[in-house]
């Protein structure tokens, strides 16, 4: 995959995004991480036209690498979630922030169920109630997300 | 590429063919883990560099106080180990051999919370298998789950899918210990009401799974509920190992033959013994 411009800037967001995926929290912490990744990716996908499905999967299996799930799980929710976005790509665009975090609290609660479902299909489904409160966490944080990045990809002139 | 993603979570949980590919793609990530834990490690170093002179005096004396009480504990465990090793051979041969060990240090990289993993710095290149026993200085942490060249990870006994075999250490009363989800407490499964456990009883690894080395210390009883109308009390058991603070862990390869051996001499004698009570009960 090849970005008109700044493609690197693109990989190194994604890059630290799985870092701070993996990156030790203090044992109270654990939960309240939201999930990087997911969110780095959908910047990228409303952002530019050229980020999409295989950039997903590609992400969703080194996740899955990370985190020591099964090959393909983290993989199939960023896919849909993804597939999801780019339908509805053009009006998310124009949405105000707060619309579009209620959207993204949306679109990570999909996420997290897909994972509980292939998580529970192969019978290591999450028995914690706090596995829910990522969700919240992703909507919370998506405004200054989304301002951070998008200073950076003006900054970097990212696929202008 | 939903598909993909499907067939490829049904290739692995069924089958094995996807085993080199996991292996090689998860030696491709472990830079990234190694990357992210580089920081951390680091700052520990510097904190290390700035500990005053004073402390390390301190310390190094405490230290030398504790070499000597241990040597001297030493010297009483190794003549208990001749008579203890001249019993054995009265009694089974070749419970005990000589155990391979290797030391790794644990990366500073979570996984998802709600599977109970560590990330270590050894990988197959040092010769790691997945099922191999993984033990701190207190007690069995877990076992080895996935395998790269450089990395690998451990599934810790907290793990709702971690289970191992103990024994009472006090009368030897067999049981299963399973992760809850919990990093605090482990449940034992399947003892009857009936059964002589008690709060603060040891729980010693029983090696019956032969999966875990036998006697090595998994924890101790917290608390027993017994519920009238439920056969089998609800035990909590506190584990021995620092499951979430050790950062040093210890690998052990366990002669996997005699492992056998003894674990199916001791399943003769429960045979043996079960068959005895049988005859009794049956004459009397």
């Amino acid at each position: 995959m090849s970005f008109a411009r700044g493609g690197w800037f693109v990989w190194l967001s994604l890059l630290v995004a799985c870092m701070l995926t993996v990156v030790e929290l203090p044992q109270w912490a654990v939960w309240l991480r939201p999930s990087w990744a997911l969110l780095v990716l959908l910047y990228w996908v409303l952002a530019l036209n050229r980020a999409g499905i295989m950039l997903a999967w590609v992400l969703g299996i080194v996740l899955d690498l990370l985190s020591g799930s099964l090959l393909g799980v983290h993989a199939l929710a960023l896919v849909i979630v993804v597939y999801i976005v780019l339908k509805l790509q053009k009006q998310l665009r124009v949405f105000p922030l707060v619309q579009q975090a209620f959207i993204v609290f949306i679109l990570s609660v999909i996420y997290q169920l897909i994972i509980y479902w292939a998580q529970s299909v192969v019978g290591n489904a999450p028995t914690e109630w706090l596995f829910w409160l990522a969700p919240f966490i992703n909507g919370l944080i998506w405004p200054w997300m989304f301002a951070l990045l998008r200073h950076c990809r003006r900054y970097f002139k990212v696929g202008v | 590429m939903v598909v993909i993603s499907i067939a490829l979570i049904a290739m692995e949980h069924r089958t094995a063919y996807l085993k080199p590919v996991r292996y090689a793609l998860s030696t491709a990530v472990a830079p990234i883990q190694y990357v992210v834990d580089w920081p951390i490690e680091l700052f520990d170093r510097v904190i290390d560099n700035f500990t005053r002179q004073q402390s390390l005096i301190k310390e190094n004396a405490s230290l030398k106080v504790q070499e000597l009480l241990l040597r001297a504990q030493l010297q009483k465990l190794i003549t208990l180990e001749k008579e203890n090793a001249q019993l054995r051979k009265l009694l089974n041969p070749t419970i005990h051999t000589d155990t391979k060990m290797l030391a790794a240090r644990v990366l500073a990289v979570d996984s998802e919370p709600y599977a109970h993993e560590l990330v270590i710095d050894q990988g197959s290149q040092s010769g790691l298998y997945v099922g191999q026993p993984v033990v701190d200085a207190n007690g069995i942490m877990g076992q080895i789950v996935g395998v790269g060249l450089l990395t690998s990870r451990v599934m810790l006994l907290t793990d709702p899918r971690s289970a191992i075999p103990v024994e009472v250490a006090r009368n030897g009363v067999r049981s299963l210990v399973v992760g809850t989800g919990s990093p605090d407490y482990l449940a034992m499964k399947y003892v009857p009401e009936t059964t002589n456990v008690k709060v603060g009883d040891r729980l010693v690894s029983s090696g019956l799974g032969q999966r875990f080395p036998i006697g090595y210390p998994v924890g101790s009883v917290a608390s027993i509920k017994r519920q009238p109308g439920d056969s089998f009390s609800t035990i909590l058991v506190k584990p021995s190992a620092s499951v979430n603070r050790s950062r040093l862990v210890l690998l052990l390869w366990y002669g996997q033959e005699n492992m056998r051996n003894a674990v199916e001499k001791q399943l003769h004698e429960i045979r043996q013994a079960s068959k005895q009570v049988k005859k009794q009960a049956v004459t009397s």
